[in-house]
């Protein structure tokens, strides 16, 4: 019997998107923070995802799945104890001995290759939400 | 243990977690609700599309631009 279905091929519209998509994180990452190049490159995906926003708005909805809400409540428990517990770091001193998120974030951005990661995967989680 | 060490757990812990409750419900789909599932119910309702918007250009900002001065 033949086979009736192919693995799944990767388009070259993705890979174009994705080596474009990791090439500016680069270049954007390159750019130092509390500068107006920087303020661009960040600003840039974010207006982008505004209007794919605005647009998600007119579209006509599609008769959506119904989701499981079970175990919902232990997303939200788990967003509950990080936001809690990046409070009381910040409300707490020395940094060193309570760090937040963000000076967790600054020691893994202190290197080019550390802040293009994070870069990337800010953009991949903004492609994954707005794509729709 | 030292306080940053204990601080830089709980992160861990937290993390971990996240992770394996992740994992888990992509495995044990439909039954449970998948992270990206919930933000495809939060993307249909009008309000909070903007605040799921609002929060990951919060998250960028914030990042990139402002470092952690933005709070100072």
């Amino acid at each position: 019997m033949e086979a009736t279905h192919r693995a799944p091929r990767v388009s070259w519209r993705v890979v174009a998107v994705v080596a474009g998509a990791l090439a500016y994180s680069w270049i954007a990452s390159g750019l130092r923070p509390f500068t107006h190049p920087e303020a661009v490159a960040v600003g840039i995906p974010i207006i982008v995802a505004g209007i794919a926003t605005l647009r998600s708005a007119f579209r006509p909805r599609d008769a959506a799945v119904p989701e499981s809400r079970r175990g919902i409540w232990v997303w939200r428990g788990l967003l509950g104890a990080f936001l809690v517990w990046e409070l009381i770091s910040y409300r707490s001193s020395p940094r060193v001995d309570y760090p937040t998120f963000s000076s967790i974030t600054d020691t893994i951005m202190s290197t080019h290759p550390g802040r293009f990661a994070m870069f990337a995967v800010w953009l991949a989680i903004g492609y994954g939400i707005f794509r729709r | 243990m030292s306080t940053s060490t204990f601080s830089y757990a709980i992160y861990a812990v937290i993390a971990a977690s996240w992770v394996a409750w992740g994992a888990f419900t992509r495995i044990a789909r439909p039954r449970y609700a998948t992270l990206g599932g919930i933000v495809r119910r939060m993307m249909r309702n009008p309000v909070m599309r903007w605040a799921v918007w609002a929060s990951w250009a919060f998250v960028g900002w914030h990042l990139f631009v402002r470092g952690r001065g933005a709070f100072k």
